[in-house]
């Protein structure tokens, strides 16, 4: 593919009970955003190992977005709160070792707020669309 | 030093106090030590202290679960020993710790490289190794020999222990992780050239991970086959997966004892990314792993008002 043309593909881990009820509500609403976003389901936030983050992108996916209830709305009460720990090292970390901020991103998104996952995905493309394919597949060629 | 731990440990076993003990024993080669857990007072003879002893000792005390076992630590063993018991592998009452303040482990390694034969023999005294090969004697510095976790550790004495021989030694107090913080201010194309020549060193032997007494998982990510994670072989970005999430394990929960370092046979800077994790712990979460064994590990529990800028 050209670089003109370039079209990310991006996973989205959504919590079922905020942001998957939020990505259904943009589309009930007829909100236009990106078509590039792939999404898993997952029953909360809590729930997502960063394991699964670093094997997306080690698979070559180009970028990956997390995203769940809003602090102190957790289905599960607490969950996030542990997620958000999890997520700030993992992210940290990722940075550390060289693959470029932009690429693993994180938002809260309630279950009203269509509009707002809407505005996340487009920002999430446009920052994965700058960065071009995902390197960490390129390493044999480095 | 030896004959006081080996007292102790007799009167133990008399006293039916233990059933196991976790020592050190002299090794087949003088340069190596060897870790082992015995059961019997008879097998004490051969037990030995001195700056060799770079393996943590706390290593094997989550497969001797239900056991009274007798341990002997360091700094940095007693600190992972808290830290097994934050977890529940090991109980309090389940362990008689001997502490023995450190000054230092040697890099055995480095002092091989600049002795340029075969060691076969050594001798350590206050601060200065007596080395012998079969043609050549020489006498080197013990503090340009040391690891370089040991040279900025910050808790030599243990921090927790039934018995202490020896006398307390001050720890360092400057700041530790001096070189996560230069790494940290490279660019990211230049961080990611400097991890990919430093990683594609490793062969995938795992001892990193065997020799860290938080790693004790029945079964390793790198060795489930259903999920399989990741390939076998020496693809870098295989190996660039495994030492992520090997490093992002122990977040909250490497005592920084350098045994993943020392046990590497391929010399890599495995203590620049536990290090980072350490770093940002510390000064995002106020946490400092294996000091008290009553408070939770750090991603094991959350406070409402945590760093938050990171998500949208």
């Amino acid at each position: 593919m050209s670089e003109e043309n370039y079209e990310p593909k991006i996973l989205a881990f959504l919590c079922n009970w905020c942001s998957y009820a939020g990505a259904d509500l943009a589309g009930t609403s007829r909100i236009q955003y990106p078509p590039n976003i792939r999404v898993i389901r997952v029953p909360c936030s809590g729930r997502i190992n960063p394991l699964y983050i670093i094997k997306a992108l080690k698979d070559g996916i180009d970028g990956v977005l997390v995203s769940g209830c809003h602090p102190g709305d957790c289905h599960y009460q607490d969950g996030n709160y542990y997620a958000r720990r999890k997520f700030n090292m993992i992210k940290n970390l990722l940075e550390y070792m060289g693959i470029e901020e932009g690429r693993v991103h994180f938002s809260w998104v309630s279950a009203s707020e269509g509009g707002k996952f809407a505005a996340v995905v487009t920002e999430v493309t446009e920052a994965v669309k700058k960065l071009g394919p995902n390197k960490m597949k390129l390493f044999q060629n480095t | 030093m030896e004959s006081k731990i080996k007292e102790k440990f007799k009167q133990l076993f008399d006293e039916k106090k233990i059933e196991a003990a976790v020592i050190f024993q002299t090794g087949t080669i003088p340069t190596k030590n060897a870790p082992n857990v015995i059961f019997s007072k008879d097998d004490l003879e051969t037990l030995t202290w001195n700056p060799l002893n770079w393996n943590n000792l706390a290593n094997y005390l989550p497969n001797l679960l239900g056991k009274k076992i007798g341990i002997v630590a360091k700094g940095c063993d007693s600190r992972s020993i808290i830290l097994l018991m934050q977890e529940e592998k090991v109980k309090r009452d389940q362990v008689y710790i001997i502490g023995i303040p450190c000054s230092g482990m040697i890099n055995i390694k480095k002092l091989e490289k600049d002795f340029g034969e075969e060691i076969t023999g050594l001798e350590f005294n206050a601060d200065k190794i007596k080395v012998k090969g079969s043609s050549s004697e020489k006498e080197y510095n013990k503090d340009d020999y040391l690891f370089d976790s040991c040279k900025t550790c910050k808790y030599p004495t243990p921090v927790i222990y039934d018995e202490l021989i020896g006398s307390e030694i001050k720890g360092y107090r400057g700041e530790n992780y001096t070189e996560a913080i230069e790494f940290e201010k490279k660019s990211v194309e230049e961080r990611r050239k400097l991890m990919v020549e430093e990683l594609s060193k490793c062969i995938r032997c795992y001892a990193c991970r065997n020799s860290c007494p938080s790693c004790y998982c029945q079964e390793c990510f790198v060795d489930s086959n259903q999920p399989k994670w990741l390939e076998k072989g020496q693809n870098i970005d295989d190996i660039f997966f495994y030492h992520i999430v090997r490093a992002y394990h122990m977040v909250g929960r490497c005592v920084d004892c350098g045994s993943c370092q020392a046990a590497c046979p391929m010399d890599i800077n495995i203590l620049l990314l536990t290090k980072k994790l350490n770093k940002d712990v510390r000064e995002l979460y106020k946490y400092e792993c294996g000091l008290d064994e009553n408070k939770p590990p750090a991603l094991s529990t959350f406070e409402i008002n945590d760093y938050n800028k990171f998500i949208k």
